[in-house]
């Protein structure tokens, strides 16, 4: 289950591979809470 | 026309065919109206192949378990979660994915861990048996707690997946390191110490006295060289929850550290582990593998962090969970 949600969210993403990961995929929010 | 009451999950699995969504979309609605949707049942317990994610199971964990067993499992704070999103990049080729990493010379599936738990058999009779085959099934590497309700030799029989074995910093110290030693000679590739473990609950309740009765180790970083002495596995320090402290840990030669807060289970307002994880991540600058637990509860709250710098991230309350719901044999939600 939890395996699919990050492939999923990793195929969303534009990366393929785990090592391709790094914090240019998100984007922190500060103001929100 | 007749009208059809779906409720939340009828409508979710309907519009998953064609046929379905068809059904809802042809519906002759106004322009000032929405299809209606009947709410779930309040106290309606959803067959277990209704739910589709962690957080649906926790909520019927909610309506089935009472209260207080239910609070052992629950998740805490994610609010820091919502505060990211991610930016969605279509246009490049992701059809053979593979979420492998290499961790201390082991290979693993996915970045995802079962977490110690303590006393599993609480749950359910198969405790950490159960957990330990659905992690295998499930290629999860899983660490077991010091408090196990099951020997972590008997554990390491029926694993088939890679084991690493975590202690609290409590108790003597000689006592400790004969169970760290114990736990590697029964098969677990890595040791990860739980540093300044938090009163439990129960001892909150009995009262100052007993607080005051319980045997932890003046926590220093002398404690930390000392017991790691002569271990040939990887050592980790579990509970690293700021910058210099991670800092420290990797000068001392800790070869990993594991962003923790312990479940939530300290004073109300510390900040939660995913918070901290940008600063550590910064602080650590890849000199160690570091991992992390913490109400994660969705594949996008790991993905977040393995984005922040993660290595991996620890399952743990889930996994309880499914052992106080299951009826049989260990459910995975690996």
């Amino acid at each position: 289950m939890l395996q699919t949600e990050v492939a999923r969210d990793m195929a969303h993403t534009g990366k393929a591979t785990l090592r391709d990961i790094d914090h240019t995929v998100v984007k922190l929010h500060e103001e929100l809470k | 026309m007749k009208k059809t009451a779906w409720t939340r999950r009828q409508a979710l699995a309907g519009l998953g065919s064609l046929s379905e969504a068809t059904r809802l979309i042809s519906a002759p609605l106004t322009s000032d109206q929405t299809p209606a949707l009947t709410p779930e049942p309040p106290g309606r317990i959803a067959p277990r192949n209704e739910l589709v994610n962690v957080l649906e199971f926790e909520s019927m964990a909610e309506r089935t378990l009472a209260p207080p067993v239910y609070a052992t499992i629950a998740g805490t704070d994610r609010s820091f979660f919502e505060r990211i999103t991610f930016r969605p990049r279509m246009m490049a080729p992701t059809v053979h994915m593979d979420l492998r990493l290499q961790l201390f010379g082991e290979k693993m599936f996915a970045p995802i861990m079962a977490g110690p738990l303590a006393k599993l058999q609480n749950c359910h009779p198969d405790g950490e048996i159960g957990v330990v085959q659905a992690a295998s099934a499930a290629k999860a590497w899983t660490v077991v707690s010091g408090e196990s309700s099951v020997p972590v030799e008997k554990i390491a029989e029926q694993s088939k997946t890679v084991l690493w074995y975590q202690v609290f910093l409590e108790g003597e110290p000689s006592a400790l390191r004969a169970k760290i030693d114990r736990a590697v000679r029964a098969g677990c590739k890595a040791v990860c110490v739980t540093a300044g473990a938090p009163f439990r609950n129960a001892e909150a309740k009995a009262g100052p006295a007993k607080l005051a009765a319980t045997p932890r180790l003046a926590l220093n970083w002398d404690v930390i060289d000392q017991l790691r002495k002569g271990i040939d596995v990887p050592f980790l320090i579990k509970g690293i929850m700021t910058p210099d402290e991670a800092e420290t840990a990797v000068k001392r030669g800790v070869q990993g550290v594991v962003v923790s807060s312990y479940g939530g289970l300290l004073s109300p307002g510390m900040a939660s582990s995913m918070e901290m994880l940008p600063s550590i991540a910064d602080a650590v600058a890849g000199r160690v593998p570091i991992l992390i637990d913490g109400s994660f509860r969705r594949g996008s709250d790991i993905f977040k962090a393995i984005a922040f710098g993660a290595a991996a991230v620890m399952i743990g309350r889930p996994i309880a969970g499914d052992l106080r719901l299951m009826a049989r044999k260990a459910y995975n939600r690996f």
